[in-house]
């Protein structure tokens, strides 16, 4: 797919124009910084823009804020936000209003790259990923009965179902059958109270509100 | 008028020194009028009297001009001197009585009561210079106005009875001459008797400064009871004792007002009347070196020619005086006293001679610079105070950075460093694996997951060090974050205006939340909290409360005590609430301006 990138550490952006080139992507533009991404993006209307949160000019949430920005434009467009460090509170800005098509991942997830190339199919498809640290953060902090009430089992189908995978993606990871998993995903939607729903993203979405209330 | 005499301060101390040749001017000119006073009596051959009591009044009247002047020089605001002068010119003047030409003869007569009065005016006055009460300056007046005026008339109804002296005589007649010099007595009789009830009172009076002009009043009053009966008695044509020419009584009289102006500079001489710009001199020495308050009013006192002045402190608490030792001090009878205030409230009084002197105002100066003494002794203790304060919060702050300098590299070292070195390791054993496809993909593996837990390491580290959401988002955001992560509940209130803070400041701000929530969570078993941040008035208000037991203590435990040298470095204030038992409350407030 065609790709642009928003990275302003140099070393880290020729990494990944590499590795991408090397799997077959195409990198149409890349940005140093916050407008200069948003500007790229517009003009060569890729299929995916990767961006680091950090950048210039305010190197503060430049990236995050270009993306946000290239997403109200640009819906069509998947967005991957990479940082150093994640952010609850970042994820559930990119959740918020549509989800599909939207990842957050740990720079150094890039290296896991059976896993980020997967994740970059994902989110062309239309899907959600968020790192597993988002998620652990959330599950971590979230109080309350309704997480009581869930067994061991559904706890860690309701982790990777936060982190954006399919119940085939969450039935590999768990070595158990894909039935399993809906059954648990159900009994996860029924104790939470949240409504079920097949689509990808609006799991991520659905689960993440629910636990970052 | 007193007043004026210390306000014009600067002027008076210069005064006393331009008084000088004025007052060598002076002493000149009465040198010339005595020697003319003088040539004029002695070159009259038909006197009546011998040339040595004719040259007296002249004699009399240099020694009075003598010692006023040095009087005026010693203490050119207080009136002694200058009425000694006076007194002393008033006595040449009469001498005139003596010479050959009428009009000075007539002058010399009128002259004559002149000694007299001044005489009065300077035993009241003495030895301050001023007279106090109505009475005094009553007899004085008196003396002034009234004795002139009797004697005048007296003179002109012919009292003297002198053949040379008729020109002023208008009626010729023995009788009313009698009757008038008998009028002149009298007059005099009232006034001496009326200075001895006023200066006995003062003699019984047991002070230092009473006791010193005791022996003025006693000559005062027995030269004065002597002239007067002398003359009195002269007059009426009697003889004291057997066989006494009058002319020598009159001279032993005179000698005995001749004590009088001995006697005042005995007085002024013996110490005490120290020279009045003495006071002027001493607040000029206290801009170089400042004395303390106790010897600066021992000082002060001196200048104004009270040995006795001395510093007294107040203590509030027990409504009375102390002295420096602590003793309690009661005013004695003759003794007063001027309030010494310092920062508006009444902390001692200056005690001193109230006889001695009589105007409050200059010793009301002396207060006040003790007041000023006071202040400057306990704002610098205050300035000691905090500057060593401050040098030990510095110290605190340079040695908690350099703690934490060390553990970062301490971390570092033991952390990451290692981790990286064992990696590096693997890679090179990895690398002499590179035929086997397998162990080079787990060897691979292996070498990520090391590198993936060297940088969680390295992420944490970080984050304890200056969180990135802090740098990212600011201080609502990063406080927010640490309230949703802690492992109780913890409720964050706050209203939703954006910050308007420096960085340092919202790190310092962080840093008070996640302190005083590290010590929730570690040490007050709590089951809830509050964390709670606002600006408004220019400063950041933040709150952290909890509902565990209590007992918190800033000095156990470096955590809160580092915390308030932070905050106070950045210029704010810590406040620390905690009852055993009914929670803990930490208030930081940080000027934003």
């Amino acid at each position: 797919m065609r790709i642009v990138i928003g990275e302003d550490q140099l070393l880290l952006r020729e990494g990944l124009v590499r590795l991408l080139e090397e799997e077959g992507h195409e990198v149409v533009g890349s940005a140093g910084d916050g407008p200069d991404l948003v500007r790229k993006a517009k003009a060569h209307r890729p299929e995916l823009v990767i961006a680091d949160v950090r950048m210039p000019p305010s190197q503060t949430d430049e990236g995050l804020r270009a993306a946000l920005e290239i997403r109200a434009a640009e819906p069509a467009i998947g967005i991957l936000v990479l940082s150093h460090h994640v952010e609850v509170r970042y994820a559930v800005e990119l959740l918020s209003g549509d989800a599909s098509g939207v990842g957050y991942l740990l720079k150094q997830r890039v290296a896991d790259l059976d896993r980020f190339f997967a994740a970059l199919e994902r989110i062309r498809a239309g899907g959600s990923v968020i790192d597993p640290e988002v998620v652990s953060a959330l599950l971590g902090r979230a109080r309350g009965d309704p997480l009581a009430a869930l067994t061991p089992r559904q706890r860690e189908v309701l982790a990777l179902m936060a982190e954006g995978r399919t119940n085939a993606g969450i039935a590999e990871e768990l070595v158990i059958t894909e039935k399993a998993v809906a059954k648990h995903v159900a009994g996860i939607f029924e104790a939470l109270g949240l409504p079920p729903s097949a689509e990808g993203h609006r799991r991520v979405l659905a689960v993440i509100r629910y636990l970052d209330r | 008028m007193a007043r004026t005499h210390f306000r014009s301060g600067g002027r008076r101390a210069a005064g006393s020194r331009a008084v000088r040749p004025a007052l060598a001017t002076i002493a000149l000119c009465t040198a010339g009028l005595a020697v003319v006073q003088l040539s004029v009596v002695l070159a009259n051959d038909d006197r009546g009297t011998s040339g040595a009591v004719a040259a007296l009044p002249a004699v009399v009247g240099l020694v009075y001009v003598g010692a006023g002047l040095l009087a005026w020089g010693r203490r050119p605001h207080n009136r002694i001197g200058a009425l000694l002068t006076a007194a002393g010119l008033a006595w040449i003047g009469w001498g005139l009585w003596a010479a050959d030409i009428p009009v000075l003869t007539a002058l010399g007569l009128l002259c004559g009561p002149l000694p007299l009065a001044i005489t009065v005016h300077l035993l009241l006055a003495c030895p301050s210079g001023r007279l106090e009460g109505s009475a005094e300056r009553i007899v004085v007046t008196a003396g002034y106005l009234l004795i002139p005026l009797v004697y005048a008339t007296a003179e002109l109804l012919g009292a003297s009875r002198r053949d040379d002296i008729r020109v002023l005589d208008v009626v010729d007649d023995p009788a009313v001459a009698d009757a008038a010099q008998a009028i002149q007595t009298t007059a005099a009789a009232v006034l001496l008797i009326a200075t001895a009830a006023l200066l006995v009172p003062r003699l019984r009076s047991a002070q230092p400064g009473g006791a010193r002009a005791a022996p003025l009043y006693l000559a005062g009053i027995v030269a004065l009871t002597v002239v007067v009966l002398i003359d009195a008695l002269s007059g009426a044509g009697l003889t004291v004792t057997g066989g006494w020419p009058v002319e020598v009584l009159n001279a032993v009289g005179i000698g005995i007002v001749l004590l009088l102006p001995l006697a005042f500079l005995a007085g002024i001489l013996r110490g005490g009347f120290a020279r009045a710009g003495e006071l002027q001199e001493l607040v000029r020495r206290l801009g170089d070196a400042p004395l303390p308050p106790d010897r600066l009013a021992a000082a002060g006192g001196d200048a104004l020619g009270d040995p006795t002045a001395s510093l007294v402190y107040w203590l509030p608490g027990e409504r009375r005086y102390v002295d420096a030792g602590g003793a309690p001090v009661e005013l004695g009878p003759g003794r007063a006293a001027e309030e010494v205030t310092s920062g508006g409230r009444k902390v001692g009084a200056i005690v001193y001679d109230g006889q001695l002197l009589r105007d409050a105002e200059p010793v009301r100066s002396v207060a006040r610079m003790s007041g000023l003494a006071l202040d400057h002794e306990r704002l610098t203790a205050e300035l000691r105070a905090s500057a060593r304060e401050l040098e030990a919060s510095r110290a605190r702050l340079a040695e908690a950075s350099d703690v934490e300098r060390r553990r970062i590299a301490r971390d570092l070292h033991d952390g990451a460093q290692q981790r990286l070195v064992l990696l590096a390791i693997e890679s090179e054993l990895l690398a002499r694996r590179a035929e086997d496809p397998e162990a080079v993909r787990r060897g691979a593996g292996e070498l990520h997951a090391g590198l993936d837990a060297a940088l969680d390491d390295l992420r944490a580290m970080i984050q304890g060090l200056v969180p990135p959401l802090l740098a990212e988002r600011g201080l609502r955001a990063a406080a927010q974050e640490l309230a949703a992560q802690a492992p109780i509940p913890v409720a964050f209130d706050t209203d939703g205006d954006e910050l308007d803070a420096p960085p340092h400041i919202q790190s310092t701000g962080y840093f008070v939340i996640n302190e005083a929530l590290v010590n929730v969570i570690k040490h007050a078993q709590a089951t809830s909290a509050t964390v709670s941040l606002h600006q408004h008035d220019g400063a950041l208000r933040i709150e952290v409360t909890d509902d565990g037991i209590g007992g918190a203590d800033r000095a156990r435990g470096s955590g809160l005590a580092g915390l308030a040298d932070r905050v106070a470095a950045a210029g704010g204030t810590l406040d620390l609430e905690s009852t055993p038992g009914a929670g803990t409350r930490v208030r930081a407030q940080l000027p934003c301006g």
